[in-house]
This record gives structure tokens, C-alpha cells and sequence, in this order.
């Protein structure tokens, strides 16, 4: 009994640094968000009017959308890329140990710095991207200036950089799996290819479904990418939520606005995150 | 072992002792600096600036004005949309962290309508000071909200243009004074010289907006009328959008996401005809011929239709500051004609008052001066409201449109007029 109070004492700090920094800025933002705080100073009390007009609004429904087609568009190509990358390298071979970090290179760099140079690779004139594609003889892209393909070049972005991630994680459960096995299926007579169909894939199930959550819950805060890349143009081709809700309080100080549409965004991740935990839990108990 | 022992605690003992001397000087030390910090804070100026040139300019002031007046000036330098932020959260935090900040004009009515930014009309009317009519009046303008003075002019700057000379002699081409002399100059030199006839400066939000509007000016079209209404819908407004889409042609592929990194890599690689928005801090490389292939060959101009942006630099006092007086007394030394002069010859710091545009020293230096106080004389400002950041990004996102080809000029125009009537109804 005694030993259990002073536990929750030695707690008692982070509990209380994690109400101040994270629970009280919660609360606060969903008790703005049904107030009126735009005009004056004062709030004013609104029931649900910022988050019907959020839901009615144009530009809204535009960066909802984007979004979804950013989150679905870098978590699946993200999670195959990542899956391949990891399955060529669970064998081992020469330069292996090379190969490995500097594939994980790109994970570590602050994005921002890696906005400003693929700026300057996807530049229409003097970009390297549209050198080779010339080399080749196609038609140069105008990759951050064309409303049909700019969403997909920050996807581009997103997936040099945070492929590396999920290569990492698979690759890491791939290494883990017992090598008797291999052995085992190799004596059996299957090849590469059905080891990989038969014992890998099977085995990596569970990995690549946290993969994909994890990837799924940050990509769906994009905001950085927008930001430096394209400022959400050309017209509203990369308008995304955070990148709205951050114009909206910010730019308008329309603070219970902005934190409405915070409030519809952090319940939709939230139940990305209640299947995570989910499967995790599920994981641990199996 | 007795011996020892009492050995040993004598020994400890005169080390306990030695260290609660030592403790007990260096606590009174201490405790007597503290007394005398608290008991006399030193004056101490703190200034939110933004980065680069500006902040350069502020921190010679500052060094001078401690030298001065013993006053310590402590300069905070932020990006362009980190200033605005830092502004807008201290100012709701009231937490009284600048004593002086500067901001970009369109910022002074969102700020002063919200009550954030000291009356310096008051200030200076209560020490009997007035404003030198040397302060060029557009600048002095900019300043102000609803006739009140809330900031004074630190920066001059101005959109100016800028073409190339030799191109334009070896095509027989005048000097563009209207948009269509330059829609005409852009066509010739992009199909006979192969290279692109004109930029648009065309990211989303501020850029796009900004480079459109001397072409919007000149055309007779206005934002917002005085009733507050919207104007942008009109054959004036129409008509300049349809040559700003017409210039498109005339430029390279992703025009539409070019920031100002961009337009100046083309202009300084001599691969631009004309550019309708340079700002004066661009100009100096252009005559760099390790940054430049085209020294000497460009010509800067007031923007063709006379009818540039301003995009004046303002400093002013949040109302939060514990040290208005002095910082008054900061901007007034900051402002003096000897200061501007050493920040704009030692930093490039564009100045507000006339007189330095025609100071020798400073033309010698800066050839282009005159043509610049020239463009400021007949300088427009942005309109005057506090919603002017949504009203911007609406007009970005349907300028972007008719750029992008989804909307004709006609149909992005009456659209966002549509919308921005929304918005300046809602306020």
C-alpha cells in the first residue's frame, strides 16, 4: 500500500507536467472552439456554428480531401517501397552493412531542409529532375506549379524521406525471424520467392500494420511540406487541413474556427489511433 | 586508530568550516549584485525585427544608441512569417516582451484595430515634436490607420521593374510604359532571343497577390471601394487579370510556385526580358559580376502604368512595453536624417525620408535611388482593413485559378468578389 503511494508520488511530476502542456491546451481548444473568438476580444458563445460552417466550407471539404489523397497516397506506396526495400535486404550480402544507413540517411534530416532542396531539384529551369527527364527525351514537368501533379510531388517528398522509416521497422522484424526456418523451407526445396510468400510475409503481417498506422497518424498532420514547398497553390491543388487550421487562427485570428476544425481533425486521427492500440495490445497478448 | 580518526574530523572539520565561509562571502557577494539589479534594473530596450537587411540596419542604431545614451538594445531577428506569429501571440499573451517591433504595412491595421500598437499621433503630441516633412508622404501614409499614426516609416521599399537594355535595343523596342508595351516587348523577346519574355513571381498567398496588383492598379481597378465594398469584379479588374494570364505564356513552366529565390535566379542568369516586380534590395547584385551575367545590362524603372506597391517596413511600440518613452526616443534617433544615412551606406537599408534619395553619397552608391523615390512618390498601398490577410489569400486562390486555366479571368474575378463580400460583411 505504502510502497504504491509513493510510486504515484514519484509520477505525480510528469502527471502534472503532461496536464499543463498537453491536457489544459486540449480542453482549452475544444471549450474556443465553441465560442466565437474573431472580431472582438471577447468570446462569445456559439453551440456548433464553427463546426457546421467548417463542414459546409469549400476550402474545407478541398483540403479534407487532399489530405486523404496525401495520407493514402505516401502510407501505401510508402509501406511497399518500404516492404521491398526490406526484403532485398533481410539476405545478406556484400556492402549490406554500408547499404543500411546510408539508406536511412534522409530520415534524419530536418525537413525543412529537405523542402528547400528538392525546391531547387524540381525547379522547372535549372532543376536536376527535369535535366534527366530531358536527357531522356520527354517533356520537361513542371512538378510544384501544375494543379494536377503538385500534390504528388510532395508525396515524392514524403516518400524520399519516410520510406527509409518503414524500410527500417520492416527490415528490423525481417532479421528477427529465426533462420532455422529458412533452413528448414530450404531443405524442403523452396526458393527465395516462397520462403518470402510462406514464412516472411506471414511473419511481418503484424509489423507492416503498426508501419502503416504510424505513417497514416503523421502523415495526416502534414503541414511542414506544404508550407515550404508550395504554400498550398497552385490555386487550391495542396490545400491540407493543418496547414488551413494554421491560416485560419493565425493569419484571420479566428482562433474558434481554427480550433474546431483542430477538434473534427484530432477525432478522426484519434480513431486511427484507437485501432493501433488495438493491434498493439493484441500483439503483446498473443 | 583513535588518533586517526580525530585527525581525520579534524581535518573534515576545518574544511566544513572552510566551506561555510566561503559559501556565506560568495552569498553576500551575490546577495549584494542581486540588491543592486534589483534595486536599479538598467534600461534595457528589446526589438522584434525582421531578418537580413532590415535587422542589420536596426542593430548599427542600436550600437550607436547605447554608446549614446548607455541604454542596452537588444535586436530579436525573425523570418517573414515568424515575425508576424511572434507578434501576433506575445501581443495576445500581453506579455511585454518588445519595447519596439517592426512590421510589414499591411500588418499595421490588423494590428492596430486590435488595440496591440502604442498612438504615436498622442506621443508625439505630448512632447511637442512633429514630424519632419521630409518623410516621404506615402511612407508617412502607410503609417497610419484611420487618420492615426501608429507606427513611423523605417523602410522605403517600393516594387520597382526592371528590363533588359541591350535586348530591348537590339529589337527596337521603347521603354515599356504601360502593361501592353510590355506584353508586346515580352512576345518579341521570347520568339526571336529564346529566352523567356517575362516572370511572374506567382507562389500562392503573398507572392502572387503582390505581383499582380501594379498591373491591377494600373488598369484603374481597386480592392475594396470606400464603403468597404468589393471592386474586384469589374471590366478594369477583368481586363488586368486577362494580361497578367497573357503573361504566363511569356514565362517558364512552374511560374505559378516561382518565389522571389526564383525570379531573381532568371533575371541574374540573363534569362528573363522584363520583370515586372524587383524590389530594391535585388538591385545591387545585378551589377555583381561574380552573382550576375547581365552587368550592365539592365535597366530599372518604376513599374509601366506608374502605379507600384508600396511595401514600406514600419516600426512601432506594442502597447504592452514597460519602456514606451524610450522607445520613442529609439525610433525618433533611429529615424534621424545622420542615421538613416549611415544604416542605408553601411547596410542598404532603403530609407523614408526624400531628401536621402538625392543625397550624393548615397547615389553614388545606389544609382538607381532616383528612379526609386520616384516609384514611392506614386506608390499605392494595400488596402487599409484588418481581415487583409484573408482577403489576400482569397484573391491568391483565384488569381491561381485563372493562372492555372480552371476559371477564366471573368469567372475567378466574380467568384472572388463573391467571397471576399463574405468576408469583409463578416467583420
Amino acid at each position: 500500500m505504502d510502497r504504491h503511494y509513493v510510486g504515484l508520488l514519484m509520477v505525480l511530476p510528469a502527471i502534472v507536467i503532461m496536464a499543463v502542456l498537453t491536457l489544459y491546451p486540449i480542453f482549452y481548444s475544444i471549450y474556443l472552439s465553441f465560442h466565437d473568438f474573431s472580431a472582438s476580444h471577447r468570446l462569445k458563445y456559439v453551440g456548433l456554428s464553427n463546426f457546421m460552417s467548417s463542414i459546409g466550407n469549400r476550402l474545407f471539404q478541398i483540403s479534407f480531401m487532399n489530405t486523404v489523397l496525401f495520407v493514402v497516397g505516401a502510407t501505401v506506396t510508402e509501406v511497399i517501397l518500404g516492404l521491398c526495400l526490406a526484403l532485398i535486404f533481410m539476405w545478406e550480402f556484400r556492402g549490406r552493412g554500408i547499404l543500411v544507413p546510408l539508406i536511412v540517411l534522409p530520415m534524419m534530416l530536418p525537413t525543412i531542409v529537405v523542402c528547400s532542396f528538392w525546391r531547387i531539384l524540381m525547379h522547372t529551369e535549372f532543376g536536376v529532375l527535369n535535366a534527366m527527364i530531358k536527357l531522356l527525351g520527354f517533356k520537361p514537368i513542371n512538378w510544384l506549379g501544375s494543379s494536377n501533379i503538385a500534390l504528388w510531388s510532395i508525396v515524392l517528398v514524403d516518400l524520399w524521406q519516410y520510406t527509409p522509416f518503414v524500410f527500417l521497422i520492416l527490415y528490423a522484424g525481417a532479421i528477427s525471424i529465426p533462420r532455422h526456418i529458412f533452413e528448414a523451407a530450404i531443405i524442403d526445396g523452396a526458393n527465395r520467392l516462397q520462403i518470402i510468400r510462406y514464412h516472411v510475409i506471414p511473419f511481418l503481417k503484424p509489423y507492416i500494420v503498426i508501419v502503416a498506422l504510424l505513417r497514416i497518424i503523421d502523415t495526416f498532420r502534414i503541414f511542414d511540406k506544404v508550407y515550404a514547398l508550395t504554400a498550398g497553390g497552385p490555386g487550391n491543388a495542396t490545400e491540407v487541413l493543418t496547414f488551413l487550421i494554421y491560416k485560419i487562427a493565425f493569419r484571420y485570428y479566428e482562433f474558434g474556427l481554427g480550433s474546431a476544425q483542430a477538434i473534427i481533425m484530432l477525432c478522426i486521427v484519434l480513431i486511427v489511433v484507437c485501432f493501433y492500440i488495438i493491434l498493439t495490445r493484441r500483439g503483446r497478448t498473443r | 586508530m583513535v588518533n586517526v580518526r580525530k585527525n581525520k574530523l579534524g581535518i573534515s572539520r576545518a574544511i566544513l568550516i572552510g566551506a561555510i565561509i566561503v559559501v556565506v562571502i560568495v552569498a553576500a557577494v551575490g546577495g549584494y549584485f542581486a540588491y543592486q539589479q534589483i534595486a536599479k534594473p538598467p534600461a534595457k530596450l528589446v526589438v522584434a525585427a525582421r531578418s537580413g537587411t532590415y535587422a542589420e540596419g536596426l542593430k548599427i542604431a542600436a550600437k550607436e544608441f547605447s554608446a549614446k545614451y548607455g541604454v542596452e538594445v537588444i535586436v530579436h531577428a525573425f523570418g517573414y512569417k515568424g515575425l508576424h506569429d511572434k507578434l501576433v501571440t506575445e501581443m495576445l499573451e500581453k506579455t511585454g516582451a518588445f519595447d519596439v517591433v517592426m512590421l510589414d504595412d499591411p500588418w499595421l491595421p490588423e494590428f492596430a484595430a486590435r488595440g496591440f500598437l502604442v498612438d504615436i499621433d498622442a506621443m508625439l503630441k505630448e512632447r511637442g515634436i512633429t514630424l519632419d516633412p521630409d518623410f516621404i508622404p506615402t511612407c508617412i501614409e502607410v503609417s497610419r490607420y484611420k487618420a492615426k499614426l501608429y507606427a513611423l516609416p523605417y523602410v522605403g521599399n517600393v516594387q520597382l521593374s526592371a528590363y533588359r537594355k541591350d535586348l530591348f535595343e537590339k529589337y527596337g523596342l521603347p521603354e515599356p510604359k504601360t502593361w501592353e508595351d510590355v506584353l508586346h516587348a515580352a512576345k518579341v523577346i521570347t520568339e526571336k532571343e529564346g529566352i523567356y519574355g517575362y516572370v511572374i513571381r506567382g507562389k500562392k498567398g503573398n507572392p502572387v497577390v503582390t505581383n499582380f496588383l501594379p498591373i491591377f492598379w494600373a488598369y484603374g481597378a481597386r480592392i475594396v471601394d470606400e464603403g468597404g465594398k468589393p471592386r474586384v469584379y469589374s471590366p478594369e479588374g477583368v481586363e488586368s487579370l486577362k494580361v497578367f494570364v497573357e503573361l504566363k505564356k511569356y514565362s517558364p513552366a512552374g511560374t505559378e510556385n516561382f518565389g522571389s529565390a526564383e525570379v531573381r535566379a532568371l533575371l541574374l542568369e540573363g534569362k528573363v526580358g522584363i520583370v515586372g516586380e524587383v524590389w530594391p534590395a535585388w538591385v545591387p547584385d545585378l551589377e555583381d559580376p561574380t552573382k550576375s551575367k547581365v552587368v550592365g545590362k539592365v535597366k530599372i524603372i518604376p513599374p509601366p502604368g506608374a502605379k507600384p506597391m508600396i511595401g514600406a517596413w514600419l516600426l512601432g511600440i506594442p502597447v504592452t512595453s514597460k519602456n514606451k518613452d524610450l522607445a520613442l526616443k529609439f525610433m525618433l534617433f533611429t529615424l534621424s536624417k545622420e542615421m538613416q544615412k549611415k544604416m542605408t551606406l553601411e547596410a542598404g537599408v532603403p530609407p523614408t525620408r526624400a531628401s536621402l534619395y538625392r543625397d550624393s553619397d548615397i547615389v553614388a552608391k545606389y544609382p538607381w535611388y532616383p528612379v526609386q523615390l520616384e516609384a514611392l512618390m506614386t506608390a499605392r498601398m494595400r488596402p487599409r482593413i484588418p481581415v487583409w490577410k484573408k482577403v489576400e489569400d482569397t484573391l491568391a486562390s483565384y488569381i491561381h485559378a485563372a493562372l492555372t486555366g480552371e476559371l477564366t479571368s471573368e469567372e475567378a474575378l466574380r467568384k472572388a468578389n463573391e467571397e471576399l463580400a463574405k468576408i469583409l460583411a463578416s467583420t
